[in-house]
């Protein structure tokens, strides 16, 4: 043997394209740990908080200059308490549009035109981060004003069709990005509550964003039923600046909200009343489960916007309703619709039974 | 040898599926590694003692922290704060009371005392 080093055993070649694959698979495997570890807790702690499966479902009918058009809908919504501080929810917007052209239109075509849409309205993680503060990631209803978060749901709406100002400050009501939301002071008779957010663009399909960023500040006064407050919105690409104030009066059986709301393209106002006929017989009496509704509103182009979800000319509109609270979470909803100006339809009778439905898991 | 008509997967599609079903499996095994430890079997619950010689009925226990008063309490609270927005639930599960209550707090800007107070009123 001679007295030198021994050479070095060669290393065991490592299969070609092995380094390659494993680079291309850790973000896959990151993913499923995370998963791995939401679901555990989940399966976990689910058994003191379980998921619930809420929404509304709805059939809605609409004539309008003598076509007629139906909507059957369905709007789940699903939540998932975790732990202490999570909660992740979502809901989704699935319905039918059927349309039955007008006789007067003489096409001969006597059959049903039917489409149907799917709509991701929200999905989002929501983390109780203390008393004050809330933060939220994922897909969101923009929190402009007091009607795209907090009055469009299908059982909570008081007509079948959302105020015509809608749109401002919201386009299609969704955002992509994170918000920060809460209570910033709470008194006996005094509540301060705020919303920050920022949305990024999103092209992805189902799950379209615009640029923005805004907020709104809200005061709630327990002792009268009284709340206002006021919203921003900044969308650099599209729209414009938005500003919005909204007011809301809730006193026993009186319900009466109102909002002002502008953008580049417009401005427009409208008001609600409702009054639920339950002095002195009770919710549960037959003529306690009536509600009239009316609604005035109108908006005033200012300049020409396509694509901003608002109406092409000036438009006023008064609406007169009824809404009958049926046993078992049912609601049943006739309303006449009466618009003046060249932006919509002259009258439209509107017709709707929905219901509320809310299951744990 | 490769059969006939056989298109292999992507080499990342593989991995994705593969860590997919292992991080399925360790879930179930770890989310019930989670769940409290279950009563020995064959054990019952201590019964106290009857002077009479039978066994004396257990009394109804009470949830820890729902007061009348907190109750009525968060009744008032879930009339004012959820009225502002919808007509009460004819009926709500006590199950599942903390998902809603948790869902109304962030997306109803409740303060975090009434969605205590309300929670306790739904599952007194």
């Amino acid at each position: 043997m001679s007295g030198g080093v021994s050479p070095r055993r060669p290393r065991r070649a490592i299969r070609p394209g092995f380094r390659s694959r494993y680079r291309a698979a850790r973000p896959a495997l990151a993913g499923c740990l995370v998963a791995l570890i939401l679901l555990g807790a989940v399966v976990g702690a689910s058994a003191q908080q379980p998921p619930i499966v809420s929404g509304g479902a709805g059939f809605l009918a609409q004539t309008q200059a003598g076509a007629t058009y139906l909507q059957p809908v369905i709007a789940p919504v699903v939540a998932a308490p975790l732990g202490e501080h999570w909660l992740f929810e979502s809901r989704s917007d699935l319905r039918g549009f059927i349309s039955h052209p007008s006789p007067a239109a003489g096409d001969g075509n006597s059959g049903y035109d039917a489409q149907f849409f799917g709509t991701l309205e929200y999905l989002q993680a929501d983390y109780l981060v203390n008393s004050r503060l809330t933060l939220v990631a994922g897909r969101f209803l923009s929190p402009f004003g007091i009607f795209n978060e907090r009055l469009s749901a299908l059982w909570i709406d008081k007509f079948q069709t959302g105020p015509i100002i809608s749109a401002i400050g919201v386009r299609g009501g969704y955002a992509d990005g994170v918000m920060l939301r809460g209570v910033a002071l709470t008194r006996p008779k005094l509540q301060l509550n705020y919303v920050l957010y920022e949305a990024v663009q999103s092209a992805v399909h189902k799950l379209e964003s615009t640029r923005a960023e805004g907020g709104r500040a809200g005061v709630f006064l327990p002792t009268f039923g009284l709340e206002f407050g006021g919203s921003f919105a900044r969308s650099p690409k599209v729209g414009g600046d938005s500003e919005d104030v909204y007011g809301a009066w809730v006193r026993g059986d009186w319900d009466v909200k109102g909002e002002a709301a502008r953008a580049l393209g417009g401005r427009g106002d409208w008001i609600q009343a409702a009054y639920r006929l339950a002095r002195g017989r009770g919710p549960d009496s037959p003529l306690g489960r009536l509600e009239p509704v009316w609604r005035w509103q109108q908006f005033h182009r200012v300049r020409p916007m396509a694509g901003d979800f608002l109406p092409g000319a000036n438009l006023r509109e008064e609406d007169y309703g009824v809404n009958y609270y049926l046993p078992q979470n049912l609601r049943l909803n006739v309303a006449y619709l009466r618009s003046q100006g060249p932006g919509g339809a002259p009258t439209s009778w509107q017709l709707g039974l929905t219901y509320r439905f809310l299951l744990p898991l | 040898m490769i059969p006939l008509g056989f298109t292999p997967w992507p080499r990342a599609a593989t991995n994705l599926v593969g860590a997919l079903l292992l991080s399925l499996g360790l879930a179930l095994t770890a989310g019930g590694a989670m769940r409290p430890p279950l009563r020995p079997a064959g054990a019952s619950p201590p019964v106290a003692a009857n002077p009479n010689g039978g066994p004396r009925p257990r009394p109804p226990r009470r949830k820890a922290g729902a007061k009348p008063d907190e109750i009525e309490a968060g009744e008032r609270l879930f009339r004012r704060n959820c009225g502002r927005c919808h007509t009460p639930p004819e009926d709500l599960s006590p199950r599942a009371a903390a998902a809603v209550v948790r869902q109304m707090r962030i997306r109803g800007l409740l303060p975090a005392a009434d969605a205590r107070l309300i929670l306790l009123y739904f599952r007194g």
